[in-house]
């Protein structure tokens, strides 16, 4: 296991509405967590004035009730194999799908930067094909 | 002159500032970390009293109390009928209780974790402290759960991953 909360998140992932009735998904995010543990030093031992937004609080404890749900789970598969096994394959494809995601990403914008740079050329030049085959590297390496 | 004179005094403040924060990285090595608070770890295990009651059913407890404390605190925040100082209180009171939650959760979690599957807890602790670890689980009448629970501050979300990381590798 690399990093607990990375697990977590991982396997929160794979379904971020399943507590949700009629709502948007609830992402982990790791950010709003520790911007949230200062704020509770901050007002737990120094004192200090704050400004918390009602979105804060919510998206916090909603934060904290999909760590709360998974990691019981996770605690959980300690003295259980098949439950281990299939969070560990759960959180395999998440991993996956996450790494997909961030190539799409790096790679959108190097394609689309590759595709205007076509503006203009027609479609029978060396060039024009050159580029062409440049993307369709870029697409199969996603 | 004068010039390189105020040079060469800076210069060697320069090494000497450069010199201390190599030092200060040296002694810091046992635990890679940016966070201040836990400049400390790994630390020396012990025994706290307040944090020696255990919980069978952490998650149940933590559920329990939601239902009961914290989800009429949410419908009140959320209805908007307080004055805006009486609000910002209340707001304020949610961020703790959760962490508090988050705290208790896994302070008990753990503990029942260690204590069920018989962990090994050295890895958590400073080299060489399986002696004062046999000594507190012998004097104090504990288990090494306890003294895991005792030892960490599961509040911090930094420290938890690292007590994971830790216990995991």
């Amino acid at each position: 296991m690399n990093s607990f909360l990375d697990y977590v998140l991982k396997l929160n992932d794979i379904d971020q509405t399943r507590s949700v009735l009629d709502g948007h998904p609830i992402p982990i995010e790791y950010d709003k967590l520790t911007k949230a543990y200062k704020l509770r030093n901050d007002i737990a031992h120094e004192i200090k004035p704050v400004k918390i937004s009602k979105i804060m609080v919510i998206a916090l404890w909603d934060n904290f009730m999909n760590i709360l749900d998974i990691s019981q789970t996770v605690l959980l598969s300690a003295s259980d194999r098949e439950l281990r096994c299939s969070l560990n394959s759960d959180y395999l494809k998440s991993k996956d799908r996450a790494r997909r995601i961030a190539a799409y990403k790096f790679y959108s914008d190097i394609i689309m930067s590759k595709l205007m740079e076509n503006d203009g050329m027609t479609r029978n030049t060396s060039k024009y094909q050159q580029q062409i085959k440049a993307v369709k590297c870029l697409v199969i390496k996603i | 002159m004068r010039d390189r004179y105020f040079y060469w005094i800076y210069s060697l403040k320069l090494v000497n500032i450069i010199k201390l924060y190599i030092k200060v990285l040296k002694n810091n090595k046992g635990v890679k970390t940016n966070n201040k608070l836990m400049a400390d770890l790994p630390r020396e295990p012990r025994i706290d009293i307040k944090k020696n009651q255990s919980s069978l059913e952490p998650f149940k407890q933590v559920r329990g109390f939601y239902d009961c404390e914290i989800d009429p605190l949410f419908r009140l925040l959320l209805e908007d009928p307080l004055s805006n100082s009486l609000m910002h209180s209340l707001r304020k009171y949610l961020v703790i209780i959760i962490f508090a939650a988050l705290d208790y959760f896994f302070r008990n979690a753990v503990r029942k974790l260690i204590d069920d599957n018989d962990l090994n807890v050295v890895p958590l602790f400073p080299p060489n402290s399986q002696k004062k670890l046999d000594r507190l689980v012998r004097e104090c009448a504990t288990t090494k759960g306890n003294i895991v629970a005792s030892t960490y501050r599961f509040v911090d979300i930094h420290e938890l991953t690292l007590y994971f990381q830790t216990s995991y590798k």
